[in-house]
């Protein structure tokens, strides 16, 4: 009688567990359950960490005479990913920004529209200003990206080999003064039934 | 567990007010080993009824499933019903979802992305073979060439549209050259399946020649001898689970002895190959290919993604019901597009059908298991062998290889004579055909009508104005386009009739 018992609630418990709740916090660092080749959370900070860390010990930046100013491009998507390419500018962004502590500022080119407007208004009186009048913030460097991705497939494997590259760019002179890549190889393995 | 899904009956469906849509939002949202395929079926009612977000969500959904290499059910399925398995869908219907899901990002004018669908629909077909041929899945190179197009890449633009053009002329010189050998005769050969084996080593190798002279049927016959000679050598050189899929069928002996046959066969299928394609084929093909080469030099105000019929079924056959096969359901036709008063042409690029029917060009006869059976090579042992092989592969080690290799072929052998019957899950809300109409009306409103289905279309200044014209009813959008903005004059004629029910 007690081991149907202790059946019937281990039952139980399996079914209560089924119905507890399905999202839960996980490590963006850790594997995900998702096993695809494509680029996951971790790539992406790893990348991140790796080429803002690089970029402002890099010699253009060191070496620039005052604060350098850089506007963050768009990354081009040429993998065969679906990317979203905001999520590598605005954290690149974030990490140079709290790691240059003001050695260097980064130009917002997204709100371009929005100053101008906002400038106008000012001028024309139409809206208040607590600071002077000043041009706006030319910028001295590009930071570029891209995501390339080479992929082979059989009925069994597949193999993504992607390259996550990013370079600067003189402003003024097009010479491009840093760069560096980030390359990740990934296989994955159909199981028989798939294959 | 049952009790935390949503909770539907068939009586509470029958009253409830609510469109098809919504019922199948909710069957989509129930985990299972058929959720994939149920999104994929809300995917082609949301591209139906023009709801591109929802349709655009899905399919994201539906291609992260479709990469994912983890998957339920797998060790179900191998020794029990196949369908037991998480439905990751066939390459046909992979390839669909890349392209769907292509097609709404470079509407949306994410080309980037657009791009990298293109990129993985074509590996999904060329993904389905162990030959290297070349994808012939003509739509994702159309679009593909588009994206690039918007992104300021001509010569990729360019290069990807050649290579649209190039699968157009594979594919015809393929069914051309396929009948000519299918012709050839050797007259009382000592051996007569020597000659069959040969006679497979050579269609085998069509593809990889067509691949390299898609338009020089002479060539490329050379060159699919060429590759025969060297896949015998190979095959002869290797174990059995390594045989390329095209040659598993085959005995070795037989593979040995085509040696005597390869050449007399290859020159004699050259000598039909004087007799040409016929003239309307060829034109047609001209005029196909001069249409897609003509979209990147003078782009289009409306270009429009037209699909009719209905995509193939899947359906078990085989003495078990072991064998998937794949069959036609409805022929796509060529679709009747007026815009305003014009007649417009339809260029065909494709047919679902077809992508699902064949790999590289070759005949599929079926499927066991996932494994294709080519028309004119396997067996159901060799496909078995092929199977027990591939549970094999997994293991480095070539003693436990082999040991798995003799007890997996049992077992596999075992488990389709318990189980047998084959997976027959489908994704039948595709199409069949797809076609390709382009338009250069002036900007304005316009009325454009496709098989008796109306529309408005909205011509802005300038750009063009890419739409999937669905087959599935209602068939897309009633409005489509970007108003124009410097129209000062209405340039076109007035809608006057009412969309159709």
């Amino acid at each position: 009688m007690t081991s149907k018992i202790s059946i019937v609630l281990a039952a139980a418990l399996v079914l209560a567990a089924g119905c507890s709740k399905k999202a839960k916090y996980i490590d963006p660092d850790a594997p995900s359950k998702v096993e695809g080749t494509g680029i996951e959370s971790r790539d992406i900070r790893v990348v991140v960490d790796e080429m803002a860390g690089e970029l402002l010990a890099s010699t253009p930046i060191q070496k620039f005479e005052g604060t350098p100013r850089l506007a963050v491009m768009d990354v081009e998507n040429r993998s065969r990913f679906l990317i979203d390419a905001d999520i590598f500018t605005t954290l690149i962004t974030d990490q140079l920004i709290q790691g240059a502590q003001g050695k260097m500022a980064v130009v917002n080119r997204d709100l371009i529209k929005q100053i101008m407007k906002e400038r106008d208004m000012k001028r024309k009186g139409e809206v208040d200003s607590e600071s002077d009048f000043k041009a706006l913030a030319g910028v001295e460097y590009f930071l570029e990206g891209e995501v390339r991705s080479l992929s082979a497939s059989t009925n069994k494997n597949q193999t993504d080999y992607v390259v996550i590259r990013f370079q600067l760019t003189d402003a003024e002179s097009g010479i491009v003064g840093w760069s560096n890549s980030y390359e990740m190889k990934k296989q994955g393995h159909w199981g028989v039934m798939y294959q | 567990m049952a009790g935390c899904g949503p909770k539907r009956s068939a009586e509470a469906d029958y009253e409830d007010p609510r469109s098809a849509i919504q019922i199948q939002k909710e069957v989509a949202a129930e985990e299972g080993h058929n959720q994939t395929l149920e999104l994929a079926r809300l995917a082609s009612m949301a591209i139906a009824q023009g709801e591109e977000d929802l349709a655009d969500k899905t399919l994201r959904r539906i291609v992260a499933k479709m990469q994912d290499f983890q998957a339920d059910g797998q060790f179900r399925a191998t020794i029990g019903v196949e369908s037991a398995k998480e439905w990751k869908g066939d390459p046909f219907e992979k390839m669909m979802a890349f392209l769907y899901l292509g097609q709404i990002l470079y509407n949306q004018g994410q080309y980037g992305n657009a791009l990298a669908m293109t990129k993985s629909c074509i590996l999904s077909d060329t993904g389905t073979s162990q030959e290297r041929f070349r994808a012939d899945f003509i739509p994702a190179f159309v679009l593909q060439a588009l994206a690039y197009q918007a992104l300021g890449e001509e010569r990729n633009a360019e290069r990807s549209m050649q290579q649209a053009t190039d699968a157009l002329w594979r594919r015809a010189m393929t069914d051309h050259l396929s009948e000519l050998l299918k012709k050839v005769r050797i007259e009382d050969p000592d051996d007569p399946d020597a000659v069959a084996a040969a006679r497979v080593l050579l269609l085998a190798g069509l593809p990889a020649g067509l691949t390299q002279h898609p338009r020089d049927p002479e060539a490329a016959v050379n060159a699919a001898l060429s590759y025969a000679t060297d896949l015998r050598k190979v095959t002869l050189q290797s174990k059995r689970k390594d045989w390329n899929g095209a040659v598993s069928g085959l005995r070795k002996g037989k593979i040995d002895k085509s040696f005597d046959y390869l050449d007399p066969l290859a020159k004699k299928w050259q000598k039909k190959v004087a007799k040409k394609m016929a003239i309307e084929t060829i034109e047609s093909l001209e005029s196909d290919e001069a249409f897609l080469l003509g979209l990147l030099e003078d782009e289009p105000g409306l270009l429009l993604w037209i699909e009719t019929g209905r995509g193939p079924m899947k359906v078990a056959t085989g003495k078990y019901s072991h064998i998937q096969r794949i069959v036609p359901r409805q022929i796509g036709n060529v679709p009747r597009a007026r815009l305003d008063s014009q007649t417009l042409d339809a260029h065909y690029l494709d047919s679902v059908t077809y992508q699902a029917q064949t790999r590289g060009g070759r005949v599929v006869d079926g499927f066991l298991k996932g494994k294709a059976i080519f028309k004119d090579s396997s067996t159901i042992i060799g496909i078995a062998l092929l199977q027990a092989g591939d549970v094999a592969n997994a293991y480095d080690d070539d003693t436990v290889a082999t040991v798995l290799y003799i007890l997996g072929a049992v077992t596999f052998i075992a488990g389709v004579a318990a189980n047998p019957r084959a997976d027959t899950r489908n994704w039948e809300l595709l199409p069949d055909a797809l076609w390709m109409v382009r338009a250069d009306p002036a900007p304005g409103e316009h009325r454009l009508t496709v098989d008796g289905q109306t529309y408005t279309v909205q011509i802005p200044d300038e750009g063009t104005v890419v739409q999937l014209i669905p087959a599935l009813h209602p068939g897309g959008p009633e409005s489509f386009g970007e108003a124009c903005i410097k129209c000062e004059v209405p340039l076109a004629i007035p809608l006057t009739g009412e969309r159709n029910p």
